[in-house]
C-alpha cells in the first residue's frame, strides 16, 4: 500500500512543484497518475521513492515511513524512472545482477526470473551486450524487467509504456493486472488516457501540484455526463 | 556570426558547477576556493614567476635574457596540445549535443569556430595564470617598461591559441580521413594513445638528453646553442612573435603575431568545412559486434554477491570501459614513474642504483627519508591525480538518484566509491615501489612499513576526494569529459593533497634535520598522522558527508 499525506515541495524556496497532496494505493489497485507536462507528478513519485525530500507531509510504503525507515520503505518498490539511459556501458546481464544483488535476490529465483523476462519481453538476445548499444525501447524493458527482479509489493512507474513496442507494452499491462489481482498495489504516470481508462482501478488527476480528482473513472465520468476522458481531462486543467 | 555567437554562449552556459543550494555549503565551497587559490595556485605561479625571474637575470648579461621565458612558454604550449588533443576531439566530436546540432541548418565552422571557442574559454585558465606569472618574472628580471607591461596583454590572453587549434586540425584530419572507424569508443581510444604517445615522446626526448638539467641547460642557451627553441619557434611561431611584441614593443611582431594566430585558426575552420560532417556523421555507440553468449550460458554463471561488491564493480566496469574515465583515472594512475624519470634527468647529480643500495645498506638517513616521504608524496599524489573519488559522485550524473532510491545505506554506497578510490592508486604505486625497494635492497619490514604507510594515505585522499564532491557535485554535464574538466572539486582535491604533501614532506624532512630522530619514529609519527587523518575525514563523513548526498536534489 502506498500512503502519502500532505506533501508538499517547494524548489529554489519559490517554484511549488507539489502542493499539500494526499492520496492513497491501497493492496489490489491500479492507480493512475494524470496531469499535464511539469503538473508535479514525477517530482511526486521520487519523493515517495526517497529520491526527494518532501519540506512537509508523510510518505507511508507497505507501513514504513520513507524518511524514518527509509531502507525497508525502498527495499519494496519496484521503481522505474522517467529515463531508460541508466549506466548504459554495463551489459543488460550486469544490470540485471547489481539490481538483483542490491536487493538480495538469491542466484536460483533470479535466475528464474531473469529468464521469465527475458522471454516476456524478447531481451535473451541482447543480455550479453552493452545497453549503450540498445535502441531506447529496449533499453526501457531492461528497466522494468530490472525494477522487477527482486518481485517488489509496490510498483512505481514514471511513464513505464514510452518506448515499448506492441508486445511488450501488453505484456507489461498484463502484469500490472495480476500484480494488482495479487494483492499488490501499482502507481503509474501515463499521458495516455485510453491506458488510464483500460486499465486503472483509480486515476488522481494533478495539475500545478495539486490534486484535481481522485478516485475511479465512473466517478469521474458520472460528475461530467456526455463527454470521453479526452474532454474531461482538458475540461478540468483548462480551469486550474 | 549570430549563430556563432549564440552558439558559443550556449556550450560556455553550460560550462561551469551550478550554485551551492544552502549557506552551510556555499561557505565550505568559499573556504575551498580560498585554500585553492591562496593556498596552491598562488605559491605555484609565485614558484613558476621566480624561476623565470632567476634565468632572466641570468641571461640578462649576456644579451640573451627573453631566451628562458621563451623556453617556459614553448612548455606551456606543448603541455597545452598534450592534455589539449583528448578534450578538443571529445568537444568536437563526442559531446551529446552534437547529435542535436547536426540536423540544424549551420556550417561546419560555425559548429568548430564556437566548440573551439567554449573549449579555449574552459581550458585557458591554467595556462593563463601561468603565462602570467611567467611574464610578470620576465619583467620584474628585465626591468620592463610600462608599454612593454600593455603590450604583453593581448599574448597573456590569446597564447594556448595557437596549441589547441593545432589539436582542432589534428583532429578534423584524422576524422576525415578514417572514415573506416565509425565507432565513437575506438577513435577516443586512438585520441587516448595520441595523448600518450606525446608524453612518451617528451619524456623519451628529455631521456635522449643525457646532460640535461636545468643549470646546465641555462648555460647552453648562454652559450649560444638553441637547437631546441629553433625548432620549438617553427612549431609555435607565436611564442617569439609575442616575445618581440612586448619586449622590444614591435608593431610589426604584434601584426604578426595576429596574423600567425588568425592563419592557424583560418586553416581550422577551412578544414573544417571540408571534413568536419564528413568525419562527424556516422560516428555509433554500438558494441564491438561479438558473438555474444545464450542465456543458459549467461545465467549458468550468476552468482549472489554483497550490494558493496556488486555497487564497487559497477563503477569499476563503467571507468574501465569509459574510454574518457580510462584514460584520465585509471591509465593515470600508471604514469608516475614517466613523470619520476622525466625529473630524475633534469637533475644535475644522479644517483645510481649502486649508490642507492650502498647508501640505504649503510643507512644513510637522509636515503632512507627520501624514500619514505616519497613514498608519501608520490600516493597521495597519484591518489588525487586520478579524480577517482573528486569524481565519484559527479560522475553519477543524471543517475544520481539511484543512489538515492536503492535499499542501500549511503555509508556502503560511500565506502564502495572509495574502494575504487584506492584499489587502483594502491595498485599503481605499489607494482613499481615494491619492486623498486626490492631492487635497492630495502628491508622486508621496511617494505611493509611502507606499504601501511602508503595505503593509510591513499585511503585518506580516497575518503577526502568523496567528501569533497559531495558538498557540490557537478551532477549536469554533457558528455563524460566535462563531468572530469568542468568539476572543480577535482582541483579542491588536488590543492588539498598538494598542500597535505608539502606539509607531510617538508614538515618531515625539516623535523628531521633539526632532532636528527630515528627514522623508526618518523614512520611511527606518520602512521599516527595519517591514523588521525582517516578518522577525521570518517568523522566529516559520518557528520555532515552522508547528510550532503541526502539533501543534494538532482539539478
Amino acid at each position: 500500500m502506498i500512503k502519502i499525506e500532505q506533501i508538499t515541495k517547494t524548489y529554489n524556496g519559490t517554484v511549488r512543484a507539489v502542493d499539500n497532496l494526499s492520496l492513497t494505493v491501497n493492496d489490489g489497485e491500479i492507480v493512475g497518475f494524470i496531469g499535464p507536462n511539469g503538473a508535479g507528478k514525477t517530482t511526486t513519485l521520487k519523493m515517495m521513492t526517497g529520491i526527494l525530500k518532501p519540506d512537509s507531509g508523510t510518505v507511508l510504503i507497505n507501513e514504513f515511513d520513507m524518511q524514518k525507515e527509509p531502507l525497508k520503505a525502498k527495499q519494496v518498490i519496484g521503481y522505474i524512472a522517467d529515463s531508460p539511459d541508466m549506466f548504459l556501458r554495463l551489459k543488460g546481464i550486469e544490470f540485471m545482477n547489481l539490481i538483483s544483488d542490491i536487493y538480495k535476490v538469491p542466484a536460483a529465483l533470479r535466475k528464474e526470473r531473469i529468464k521469465t523476462f527475458a522471454t516476456r519481453f524478447d531481451l535473451a538476445e541482447v543480455l550479453d551486450r552493452p545497453m549503450q548499444s540498445y535502441s531506447h525501447g529496449m533499453r526501457q524493458k531492461i528497466m522494468v524487467a530490472a525494477a522487477l527482479v527482486h518481485d517488489p509489493a509496490v510498483w512505481i512507474l514514471d511513464e513505464p509504456l514510452t518506448g515499448l513496442d506492441p508486445k511488450s507494452a501488453y505484456n507489461l499491462k498484463n502484469m500490472m493486472r495480476e500484480h494488482a489481482d495479487a494483492g499488490n498495489s501499482v502507481l503509474f504516470s501515463t499521458h495516455v488516457l485510453e491506458v488510464a481508462e483500460k486499465l486503472c482501478d483509480k486515476v488522481i488527476i494533478i495539475n500545478h501540484g495539486h490534486s484535481l480528482f481522485y478516485g475511479t473513472l465512473d466517478e469521474l465520468t458520472s460528475q461530467y455526463p456526455d463527454m470521453d476522458l479526452e474532454k474531461i481531462f482538458l475540461e478540468m486543467t483548462a480551469h486550474e | 556570426m549570430n549563430s556563432y555567437r549564440t552558439l558559443t554562449k550556449t556550450f560556455i552556459a553550460a560550462i561551469g558547477m551550478s550554485e551551492a543550494p544552502d549557506k552551510r555549503r556555499k561557505i565550505m565551497i568559499i573556504i575551498l576556493s580560498l585554500f585553492g587559490v591562496f593556498g596552491v595556485l598562488l605559491p605555484v605561479c609565485i614558484a613558476v614567476g621566480v624561476l623565470v625571474k632567476l634565468m632572466t637575470e641570468t641571461l640578462l648579461p649576456l644579451g640573451v635574457e627573453p631566451l628562458g621565458l621563451q623556453l617556459m612558454f614553448h612548455v606551456i604550449c606543448l603541455f597545452t596540445v598534450i592534455f589539449g588533443i583528448n578534450v578538443i576531439f571529445n568537444e568536437f566530436y563526442f559531446s551529446n549535443d552534437i547529435e542535436y546540432l547536426l540536423p540544424w541548418p549551420l556550417r561546419a565552422y560555425q559548429i568548430i569556430a564556437s566548440k573551439f571557442t567554449a573549449a579555449f574559454y574552459n581550458e585557458n585558465m591554467m595556462q593563463f595564470v601561468l603565462v602570467l606569472a611567467c611574464t610578470i618574472g620576465f619583467g620584474i628580471g628585465a626591468k620592463m617598461g610600462i608599454l612593454s607591461w600593455l603590450l604583453s596583454v593581448i599574448g597573456i590572453i590569446t597564447l594556448p591559441v595557437i596549441p589547441l587549434a593545432y589539436c582542432g586540425i589534428v583532429s578534423i584530419l584524422i576524422m576525415g580521413f578514417t572514415k573506416f572507424i565509425r565507432s565513437k569508443d575506438m577513435i577516443q581510444k586512438i585520441s587516448v594513445a595520441l595523448m600518450f604517445a606525446l608524453v612518451l615522446l617528451l619524456v623519451g626526448s628529455i631521456g635522449f638528453l643525457q646532460n640535461m638539467d636545468i643549470d646546465s641547460y641555462v648555460e647552453t642557451l648562454a652559450s649560444g646553442d638553441q637547437t631546441f627553441l629553433r625548432v620549438m619557434n617553427i612549431i609555435f611561431p607565436n611564442v617569439p612573435l609575442f616575445i618581440k611584441t612586448f619586449y622590444d614593443r614591435s608593431l610589426l611582431s604584434l601584426l604578426a603575431y595576429i596574423g600567425v594566430n588568425a592563419l592557424v585558426i583560418a586553416v581550422m575552420l577551412l578544414l573544417s568545412e571540408l571534413l568536419y560532417f564528413r568525419g562527424v556523421i556516422g560516428l555509433t555507440s554500438s558494441d564491438n559486434g561479438r558473438r555474444a553468449k545464450s542465456i543458459d550460458r549467461l545465467l549458468a554463471g550468476v552468482r549472489q554477491r554483497s550490494a558493496f561488491w556488486s555497487y564497487f564493480m559497477k563503477d569499476v566496469r563503467i571507468l574501465v570501459r569509459t574510454p574518457v574515465y580510462f584514460t584520465n583515472c585509471i591509465a593515470m594512475n600508471f604514469l608516475w614513474p614517466i613523470f619520476v624519470y622525466a625529473m630524475y634527468k633534469i637533475q644535475s647529480r644522479r644517483l645510481t642504483l649502486a649508490e642507492l643500495r650502498h647508501y640505504y645498506a649503510h643507512r644513510d638517513l637522509r636515503i632512507q627519508l627520501f624514500f619514505l616521504l616519497g613514498i608519501v608524496g608520490i600516493s597521495v599524489i597519484v591518489a588525487a591525480i586520478n579524480s577517482l573519488s573528486s569524481n565519484a559522485i559527479s560522475r553519477e550524473g543524471k543517475h544520481f538518484s539511484f543512489m538515492k532510491y536503492i535499499p542501500v545505506p549511503y555509508f556502503t554506497q560511500w565506502h564502495a566509491k572509495a574502494f575504487v578510490g584506492i584499489i587502483f592508486p594502491a595498485a599503481s604505486v605499489l607494482i613499481y615501489v615494491i619492486p623498486a625497494c626490492i631492487l635497492v635492497k630495502v628491508p622486508l619490514v621496511q617494505i611493509l612499513i611502507f606499504t601501511l604507510i602508503s595505503l593509510m594515505a591513499i585511503t585518506f585522499i580516497s575518503y577526502m576526494g568523496i567528501y569533497i564532491d559531495s558538498i557540490q557535485p557537478k551532477l549536469i554535464w554533457d558528455d563524460e569529459m566535462s563531468s572530469l574538466r568542468e568539476n572543480y572539486n577535482t582541483f579542491f582535491a588536488m590543492a588539498i593533497a598538494i598542500g597535505f604533501t608539502l606539509v607531510v614532506c617538508v614538515g618531515g624532512f625539516f623535523l628531521f634535520s633539526n632532532t636528527k630522530i630515528s627514522i623508526f619514529l618518523m614512520e611511527l609519527l606518520l602512521i599516527f598522522l595519517l591514523a588521525a587523518a582517516n578518522l577525521l575525514v570518517l568523522y566529516l563523513t559520518k557528520r555532515s558527508g552522508i547528510r550532503n548526498i541526502e539533501e543534494q536534489e538532482e539539478t
